[in-house]
């Protein structure tokens, strides 16, 4: 716990929406595509208007590459983990599993 | 309005007109039949007036609703930069409402899903508009499906109305600590100065 403490420590924790939205990007998606499934995965709905900020910040921090598409229908942004994503996604997913295995879930930061 | 009210006074006037004309003697049926359908069409009017009413507090609540949002600005964190793109909302709102005034059906400007993402959309930076004009896209394309899965028009609205206001609420959030971001960092460096 204290060794994956410190292995985090110099990167800035995932938030829960955050580690969803980062693994929905393992594959290239549009924004309404990862919307769409994070509903099928979470069962919940999560609006533009919280998805949009948080994939932004997640590109701000060098998870994400984001690249626009301007088509007929209007703006449309494509989403990617990065190979920096990919390491944090994976460190996230470690430190949830420990603390699955000490009973305690739904917190990934 | 003055639309609305002339198109009220047209059918009260045919009605006037009816009765005058035609013997009621002569033609019972076809006077009562005319009768029927002039009182549909002035009820029609009258509930399609509310349905504008509503609209009307919606936009006007939501525009209450930014201006919260504004409201909570420190003085010191409004910049001219924030200041015009806030003048440049209050415009976008102020249009809707022109646009209401002035023609009598102006449905299609404050149904359309994303009118109002759309006049929010000036208080923010490039990039967040970018984001929001992506959410608007993603909203019409929502729209779209849920069209051809068969949903009446009236639902389609309503659900991408929710959607859009819940979108809205997340953006004037973002709004805020957007705003409040530049602060936190300069209160970071003058610790960081002092370490």
């Amino acid at each position: 716990m204290m060794e994956m403490t410190v292995k985090m420590k110099n990167e800035r924790m995932l938030t829960d929406v955050e580690f969803q939205l980062l693994a929905l990007t393992v594959e290239e998606r549009t924004g309404r595509q990862v919307a769409k499934e994070y509903e099928r995965a979470m069962r919940s709905s999560i609006s533009y208007g919280t998805l949009y900020p948080t994939l932004r910040r997640l590109a701000d921090s060098g998870w994400v590459k984001s690249r626009d598409e301007i088509t007929e229908r209007g703006r449309v942004k494509w989403f990617r983990i990065t190979g920096e994503g990919r390491r944090v996604l994976a460190a996230a997913r470690a430190r949830y599993s420990l603390l699955r295995s000490f009973g305690l879930t739904g917190a990934t930061s | 309005m003055r639309g609305v009210l002339k198109f009220l006074a047209l059918w009260a006037a045919a009605a006037v007109v009816l009765r005058v004309l035609v013997p009621v003697e002569a033609y019972p049926t076809v006077l009562t039949i005319m009768y029927v359908a002039i009182a549909a069409m002035l009820l029609l009017t009258l509930w399609a007036v509310a349905h504008l009413a509503e609209r009307r507090r919606y936009v006007l609540a939501k525009r209450a609703e930014l201006r919260s949002i504004v409201a909570q600005v420190d003085p010191q964190d409004m910049t001219d930069e924030l200041r015009r793109r806030i003048m440049d909302a209050e415009d976008c709102f102020a249009e809707i409402e022109r646009a209401w005034r002035g023609a009598p059906w102006p449905i299609r400007m404050m149904t359309d899903p994303g009118s109002l993402l759309d006049a929010v959309r000036f208080l923010f930076d490039r990039r967040t508009r970018e984001d929001i004009d992506a959410a608007i896209a993603d909203l019409h394309e929502d729209a779209r499906d849920m069209r051809s899965q068969g949903h009446s028009e009236r639902r389609v609205l309503l659900a991408i109305k929710v959607r859009e206001v819940v979108a809205l609420l997340a953006f004037g959030r973002q709004l805020l600590r957007e705003i409040r971001v530049p602060r936190a960092g300069h209160g970071r460096n003058e610790d960081e100065g002092r370490s």
